[in-house]
């Protein structure tokens, strides 16, 4: 604590205040954070919590206007030369972007865009820098007899790709470390070995760290301090400890709730005859020729899967990317070729072979992941939502129609006169909203609910879930929830189905299966899962 | 890489079979017979099928196909049924004004499109890029041949630094003839570089706006380093696409330009070959086109591999 009072702070943010074309970003934000230490900013989407980080940087978009004081180390970053602020990026000051899958060039070698760094800041040779390149790299944990330098980042996974851009962000010791939802794109193994490596990392070089996320449950641990951000603004900021015990301010408190919500639900009572019934599944994609005249290899994407799902049932499929699950949602919805086994849905078959009966079509709808970009902008809400009721037997009258619309617009929580907006007026979850109204204005009886709530801020989430809940309890629907997130899934299904590689490698009663996981993935992959009941203990016991 | 290249070879050899094909069969269903054609109307019917056997039009259509063909293998086209001449020294002679031509107006078009198009991207919405966008305006909207004229106006006529028209050939040197080229080929280049300009402008935009320029930027590097170093070359394969087609447009497509300056190129040479019902000339300089257009598509796609990794390892 007398380190604390003594020290001069690395980073200080005096009065920062940010407008964008005349739209106020940031309001007089102050933020204090030294060496060595590492600072949470939490916030949903919206809240300016990366746009301090561009502050931090002096890289903000075109029309930016900042006012206020930004110092670090002695320096003001606020009235620096552009040329002197090129010498502090990258050197002084590293940054870990959010999306590893496009923040990287693709045209060069992972080891070219690492020595450029080097050899950018420090006047070595090119052998040097790359020889410098293959040591940081091989600490990121991409050794180099596995990862080559002339790797080019399209030949690497999600992860890996992240690990390059941490290389390059602390290829040079840089004093402070800015990591921008630096897990978020991630899966829940992936996202822990990220998080660790970064702890690592800090550690062993005594870098401050500023790790901004949405996630309480990911800095809880992590964090020495913590800024809680909505709207431009601090609401609340100070030692994780405290600002977990306190939680003086209404947003952090429900925003903390939100993380930990639990939807009501009313267990269905399964009925003998299902309502999904799958059976040996098997989906294979062509995979590129190996060699010129051979046989093109197929990739099976889903192996022989059996599962059912009752009338009035939720269950939930789990798996991390590249495990099948979307290839497989995509065959019960009949929009992809299956190599074999079959799926029936309420007695009638599914298969792309055959045109889907109006029945079926009418009994199965589906919320997609990507609220932003599964409708289409052209259309009002009305006509998005109505858009189901052209797979009946019968299309209603326009007159019909109109009643239909409003009372699913109803049932989802939205007003009447959204029906004649477009979508680009909404927000994220509203959209979702619309997503939903769209998939029960049938009334089907199964909704498949590919990553429906993965994008969305956790206050948000929580409502659609409660949405959802509220629905299933009303309607007696049955949900397919597939999801990489795990609490989610386990919040608001009834039984769960653990996939990897292809294949149900677990499947059980929901509280069963994360009680006591039987299959050493399984278990992986709950260890993983960064828990914020956990964390805050931790912190409270810590600091007794 | 290799299974790219490979494939890249079958689909060429495709292409040029069939397109022979299209062009045999498209030759034999245009009305008129070039035997009468060349003998004009009062001729015996006798002599103008002696003639038509002369000429091999009495023989099966693959026969004909075959010989046809077979010929262009081996870099024998056949003899002009106008002017009795090999038709490879014909298209040979117009070739050695085209093709330099072609290359010429190529050149200068990427060499104003590059700096104009880096320039306008990069200083997006300032005076320097409203400005570029202007002029690649009108560039685009003046006919070529009006601005031919201008240029024959003010450079041949009123500064005579340069002749009005006519192709000295190449035996007259090499600067002489590159020097009489020089006038049509910025009339060929004006319009080429205003859509040239204008790709490399959106493409560049478009490159500026990813994720990997921002982490370009955060390791330190300045607006133009990151913008030369990283978005350039991913900016790339939209202008690797346009070059590819312009320069196959502008070895056959010159033929207004080669009229406003009197130059025996490839275009001239086919229409007066359309117009004489000169059918073995035509069929022989399309084929040479289509030649043309598929190898410098072939060279494009190497092009496209060499720029982007990611393309290498492609089906």
């Amino acid at each position: 604590m007398i380190d604390k009072v003594l020290a001069k702070p690395l980073l200080k943010l005096t009065d920062v205040s940010l407008q964008i074309h005349g739209t106020p970003i940031l309001k007089r934000i102050n933020l204090e954070l030294l060496a060595g230490k590492v600072l949470g900013i939490i916030g949903e989407s919206g809240s300016g919590k990366s746009m301090t980080a561009f502050s931090i940087l002096q890289l903000l978009p075109e029309g930016s206007d900042l006012s206020g004081v930004i110092e670090f180390d002695g320096h003001t970053l606020t009235d620096m030369q552009e040329t002197r602020l090129c010498e502090l990026r990258g050197n002084a000051i590293g940054m870990v972007f959010q999306e590893p899958m496009t923040a990287l060039n693709p045209v060069q070698s992972i080891g070219q865009q690492v020595a450029e760094s080097i050899r950018l800041h420090q006047a070595v040779s090119k052998k040097m820098a790359w020889q410098q390149a293959a040591v940081v790299l091989e600490r990121v944990g991409l050794p180099n007899d596995e990862f080559p330098l002339s790797r080019f980042p399209h030949e690497l996974s999600g992860g890996q790709r992240q690990r390059v851009v941490i290389a390059i962000a602390v290829a040079l010791k840089p004093q402070l470390l800015i990591a921008d939802e630096p897990t978020t794109a991630l899966d829940v193994t992936t996202q822990s070995e990220i998080l660790h490596l970064l702890k690592k990392l800090v550690q062993e070089e005594n870098m401050a760290l500023i790790f901004i996320t949405h996630d309480l449950a990911v800095v809880a641990d992590v964090a020495d301090d913590i800024a809680i951000m909505r709207d431009g603004e601090v609401l609340e900021s100070g030692s994780t400890e405290r600002v977990f015990r306190e939680l003086s301010h209404p947003y952090s408190q429900a925003l903390l709730g939100a993380s930990l919500h639990v939807p009501e639900r009313i267990s269905a009572s399964i009925a003998p005859a299902p309502l999904l019934d799958v059976k040996d599944l098997v989906c294979e994609y062509p995979m590129p020729r190996q060699r010129l005249f051979g046989l093109k290899p197929v990739f099976r994407a889903v192996n022989k899967i059996s599962f059912t799902i009752a009338p009035g049932e939720s269950v939930g499929l789990v798996g991390e990317s590249g495990c099948g699950k979307s290839t497989l949602s995509r065959a019960l919805l009949g929009i992809l070729p299956v190599q074999g086994g079959r799926v029936m849905l309420a007695g009638h078959s599914i298969h792309t072979s055959q045109a889907l009966t109006h029945e079926v079509r009418r009994k199965m709808q589906v919320v997609f992941q990507d609220p932003y970009s599964s409708f289409n902008p052209r259309h009002k809400v009305a006509r998005l939502i109505a858009e189901p009721l052209f797979v009946l037997q019968q299309t209603p009258t326009r007159a019909q129609q109109k009643t239909m619309v409003l009372e699913s617009l109803q049932r989802v929580g939205l007003e009447a006169q959204d029906a004649d907006k477009y979508i680009h007026e909404f927000s994220g979850g509203q959209r979702q909203r619309i997503a939903i109204a769209r998939a029960i204005i049938n009334k089907p009886e199964l909704i498949v609910l590919d990553e429906a709530v993965s994008a969305l801020d956790v206050s948000v989430r929580a409502q659609i879930l409660d949405l959802l809940a509220a629905l299933a309890n009303d309607h007696g629907l049955s949900y397919l929830f597939i999801s990489h997130d795990l609490s989610v899934v386990r919040n608001i299904t009834d039984r769960v189905l653990v996939m990897q590689h292809g294949e149900i490698v677990e499947r059980g009663d929901t509280k069963t299966v994360f009680d006591s996981p039987q299959n050493s993935y399984t278990r992986a992959l709950l260890a993983a899962v960064p828990r914020l009941s956990d964390s805050i203990a931790a912190q409270a016991a810590g600091f007794k | 890489m290799i299974h790219y290249l490979f494939k890249r070879c079958l689909i060429l050899l495709a292409t040029l079979i069939v397109a022979s094909l299209v062009v045999f069969v498209t030759i034999e269903v245009v009305p008129g017979d070039p035997a009468s054609f060349m003998l004009g109307l009062n001729a015996q019917p006798d002599t103008v099928n002696a003639l038509r056997a002369e000429l091999g039009l009495d023989q099966s259509r693959l026969q004909r196909y075959l010989s046809w063909a077979g010929g262009l293998l081996k870099g024998d086209f056949g003899i002009s049924y106008t002017y009795r001449t090999p038709v490879v020294d014909m298209v040979r002679d117009r070739l050695g004004v085209s093709l330099p031509l072609a290359m010429y107006a190529l050149l200068l078009s990427v060499l104003i499109a590059f700096p104009a198009g880096v320039l306008a991207a990069s200083r997006r919405g300032g005076v320097g890029d409203t400005a570029i966008m202007g002029v690649t305006q009108l560039g685009l909207a003046i006919p070529n041949f009006w601005f031919a004229m201008l240029l024959v106006l003010l450079f041949a006529i009123k500064l005579t630094w340069f002749s009005a028209g006519g192709f000295p050939g190449w035996d007259s040197g090499f600067f002489v003839a590159m020097k009489s080229l020089t006038l049509p080929a910025i009339a060929l280049a004006l319009p080429q570089a205003s859509i040239l300009t204008r790709v490399m402008r959106s493409s560049l935009l478009d490159v500026l706006n990813e994720d990997f320029m921002r982490t370009a930027r955060a390791k330190g590097l300045s607006k133009r380093a990151a913008l030369w170093k990283h978005a350039l070359r991913n900016a790339m394969i939209p202008v690797l696409t346009i070059l590819g087609l312009q320069f196959s447009f502008l070895l056959a497509g010159a033929i207004i330009i080669e009229n406003v300056f009197f130059l025996p190129g490839l275009g001239r040479l086919i229409f007066q070959s359309i117009a004489s019902r000169d059918l073995i000339v035509v069929e022989s300089v399309v084929m040479l086109l289509v030649f043309a257009v598929v190898l410098v598509t072939f060279m494009v796609d190497l092009a496209y591999a060499w720029v982007d990794p990611r393309l290498r390892g492609a089906r």
